[in-house]
């Protein structure tokens, strides 16, 4: 049995830990199209986040967001892996005439795109163009510089930059810049002083599990100092913060059990090591917990028990190859990257859905596989994007063509109102109606403004007249004339003192005309244009559908071809992985069928001995 | 099973190979797939007729928002149920078009009704009211979730966007 490696599991946790929300938080929204963009970003969507900021950039819409777009789109081009047109973006950002902060977030986006990529040199460079003009920016490029310097193996640049960072923050202490620095000054063997740092992150209050993560890291990495400086019981204390939920629980048991062997209490060291053999075994502390128990009942002198834990052993690696090589030969199924997909999604999502199958957790976790898997997935959208657009366009097209037929229906018919409209001629009525009524008031013609009924009127007065006339002269014809004179004179009264606002009355309708006249004339002409510019908007809908169209069919070979190889690339790098993880698991497979045969070769001895 | 240098060298040359093909492709189909965005909301809401709404919590301490119903002019034009990961990118920032649709000139009435949580965890109703004129080209209105810090209530308005 290999003695205790803390040296390496340390290397592991000494790599520096970068926060998500290194990001560049976004400016306060001032345009509702740069803010839409930012509801998908928020959610990972970067297909409609990008889509929608580059259509809104397109039609001008983002007001003073401008430089904010740029960046945004810098940003999700890198979380959807486009590295290369990442880079350009900024860089267009920093040719644009940008205001020393939106120049600042360029330069630390680019330092961070730099140092993802290892690009140590254009990181730093990067880097030295930041003006730190804010405390919080400072802060920000600080431990980023400190991620470098650790990357670039010179950790006594790390602690210097990384104090300095730590020093400029006031009020709430970020976590990531506090850990980077206890790893740096780990690191220049200032393990004391890292130690102090760590504890006080490692009791820090939590509120989400992001901030969890980190404590439970930063309690990690002290008790592996702890134990590498010779002081495995101060490490026992560390490594029992650690919760036994959280993603390094298998590191913190394990490293518990060698703390307790380091300080030659064997005994002690089986109760951490006993829950990881419980769980499951897919990662390299719970393997090697496998062949440690037994180790333990070894230095106890617990032969029997130590074979017993030896076959148990070598039963679950047996296993464990066989699920290997079955998950091997899976890969080469069509249907494999479908399921992959399907437990990943919660994954990569950030969820917590069981796995059923345990070796995916750590194909996941590697940074290669995930890149690869991630590229896949979003070839997969865009496919699928492809193939709505081809259906909705298809759609769109019959609507274009009917509202076309519709058109032609009702446009004739329109034509032919429009023909029966003649402006002229209405123009001219209203004068001739404004002449006659000019003649009824200068000639004061009250019975032309009469109403019908008056006129009627009228006409049976002069009837009863007509009658009354014809009949012989007595006092009684003389009687009936009378009464048909004052008959004839309250109506020929009522008339005339009618007149003055009859008079007025027409003389508004007259001019009341000129209005709906007015409006006739523009309608007329707003729709003559409307048809034209109908046709012509119809004509360009569907000009534009047929280019999309032709473009969707040029597109989706080369789409097909790319998914092809991207797909065989994922299928390698898990075939790569799961083959490294089999060759561990024979690793282990050997130490233990080994330590078995050494046994029974010392069982049989003293067999033969008696 | 380590491969030999030279094969190692081939294959980090066809994976660099195959990632710049993705990313070029990646860009080339944003770029298609912004232009078919484009061309189906003018074809759907010209830019005349064309009307927008959308909706954006800002702090949102005293409402925990569920769910949105839009009307326009006593017609249900949209209703929403937010998952926990929209509200997340409400909170931060975003903001979600709700609806996109076509009026006509003229004055109109918008209501919009809030479903959630409000104060002390207790089941919260809201609705706000606005009349706005459309005239020819688009129309915005934001519906805003904002806290009344010194009422310790929610507050709900709505925005006209020139």
């Amino acid at each position: 049995m290999r003695r205790v490696r803390p040296t390496a599991l340390l290397y592991g946790l000494l790599l520096g830990m970068a926060s998500q929300a290194m990001a560049a938080a976004p400016a306060p929204v001032r345009s509702l199209e740069y803010g839409e963009a930012l509801f998908y970003f928020f959610q990972q969507d970067y297909l409609n986040a990008g889509v929608r900021l580059m259509a809104a950039q397109q039609r001008r819409r983002l007001g003073t967001h401008d430089q904010d777009a740029d960046l945004l789109l810098g940003g999700l081009q890198l979380a959807y892996g486009m590295h290369d047109v990442a880079a350009r973006t900024f860089d267009r950002v920093l040719d644009a005439a940008a205001t020393p902060a939106a120049r600042d977030r360029a330069w630390h986006a680019l330092a961070r795109l730099a140092y993802r990529r290892g690009d140590w040199q254009r990181a730093n460079q990067a880097l030295g163009r930041i003006s730190v003009s804010d405390p919080q920016q400072a802060a920000k490029t600080a431990l980023l510089s400190g991620l470098v310097a650790l990357a670039q193996q010179q950790p006594g640049r790390g602690v210097a930059v990384l104090q300095q960072g730590y020093g400029l923050q006031a009020g709430v202490r970020d976590p990531y810049l506090e850990y980077n620095l206890a790893i740096a000054l780990i690191r220049t063997g200032k393990s004391q002083e890292a130690v102090a740092l760590l504890d006080g992150l490692g009791q820090r209050q939590v509120e989400y599990e992001e901030a969890a993560t980190i404590r439970d890291h930063a309690n990690l990495a002290a008790a592996f100092a702890l134990l590498q400086s010779g002081a495995p019981q101060e490490a026992q204390r560390f490594f029992g913060r650690v919760r036994l939920t959280g993603t390094v629980s298998n590191l913190a048991l394990l490293g518990s059990g060698w703390a307790a062997v380091e300080a030659g209490s064997y005994a002690q060291a089986l109760t951490p090591w006993r829950e990881l053999m419980r769980r499951t075994p897919r990662d390299a502390p719970v393997l090697e917990a496998l062949i440690a128990v037994p180790f333990v009942h070894l230095q106890l002198d617990e032969n029997a028990r130590a074979a017993r834990v030896y076959e148990q052993a070598v039963e679950i690696y047996q296993e464990e190859r066989n699920a290997l090589t079955e998950a091997i030969a899976e890969t080469d199924d069509p249907e494999w990257l479908l399921q992959v997909g399907l437990l990943t999604r919660s994954s990569l999502s950030g969820g917590g859905a069981g796995f059923e199958h345990h070796w995916l957790p750590r194909l996941i976790a590697s940074n290669t596989f995930q890149e690869a898997w991630k590229n896949y997935r979003d070839l997969l959208q865009l496919e699928q994007s492809l193939s709505r657009w081809q259906q909705s366009l298809n759609a769109y097209q019959t609507m274009l063509t009917e509202r076309k037929a519709r058109f032609d229906l009702v446009v004739p018919q329109i034509e032919k109102r429009l023909a029966g409209l003649d402006p002229n001629e209405l123009h001219e009525r209203r004068k001739a109606l404004q002449t006659a009524l000019l003649d009824v008031i200068e000639t004061r013609a009250v019975w032309r403004l009469a109403t019908a009924a008056e006129k009627g009127i009228q006409r049976e007065i002069e009837a009863l007249a007509a009658r009354v006339e014809k009949l012989s002269p007595s006092s009684e014809k003389a009687a009936f004339a009378d009464r048909v004179r004052r008959l004839q004179g309250l109506h020929y009264w009522q008339v005339h003192a009618a007149f003055p606002q009859r008079r007025w009355q027409a003389t508004r309708a007259v001019d009341e005309l000129d209005a709906p006249l007015a409006q006739m004339g523009k309608r007329i002409g707003t729709l003559r244009g409307a048809r034209a510019f109908a046709r012509l908007r119809i004509g360009d809908l569907e000009e534009r559908i047929h280019r999309a169209q032709t473009r969707i069919v040029q597109y989706r070979p080369r789409l097909a071809q790319t998914l092809v190889r991207q797909r065989e690339r994922v299928k390698q790098l898990a075939q790569r992985e799961l083959t490294a993880q089999q060759a561990q698991i024979d690793s282990y497979l050997l130490q233990a069928r080994y330590a078995l045969a050494q046994l029974y070769d010392r069982a049989q001895d003293r067999g033969g001995a008696q | 099973m380590a491969q030999s240098p030279a094969r190692a060298a081939e294959t980090a040359s066809a994976d660099a190979d195959l990632d710049q093909a993705v990313q070029a492709l990646k860009e080339e189909l944003l770029e298609l797939n912004r232009d078919l965005f484009i061309l189906e909301e003018e074809l759907l809401a010209p830019s005349d007729t064309q009307v927008m709404v959308f909706v954006s919590v800002d702090v949102g301490s005293f409402f925990s928002l569920d769910s949105v119903q839009v009307k326009i002019d006593d017609k249900v034009v949209a209703n929403y149920l937010y998952t926990p990961r929209e509200i997340e990118a409400l909170q931060r920032g975003g903001v979600h078009r709700i609806h996109l649709g076509n009026l006509k000139s003229g004055e109109h009435e918008l209501t919009a009704f809030f479903v959630g949580k409000g104060p002390r965890d207790r089941d919260y109703r809201r609705g706000a009211t606005v009349r706005f004129a459309k005239s020819l080209g688009p129309k915005y209105l934001e519906l805003q979730i904002v806290d009344l810090e010194n009422k310790q209530q929610p507050d709900f308005r709505i925005k006209e966007w020139e």
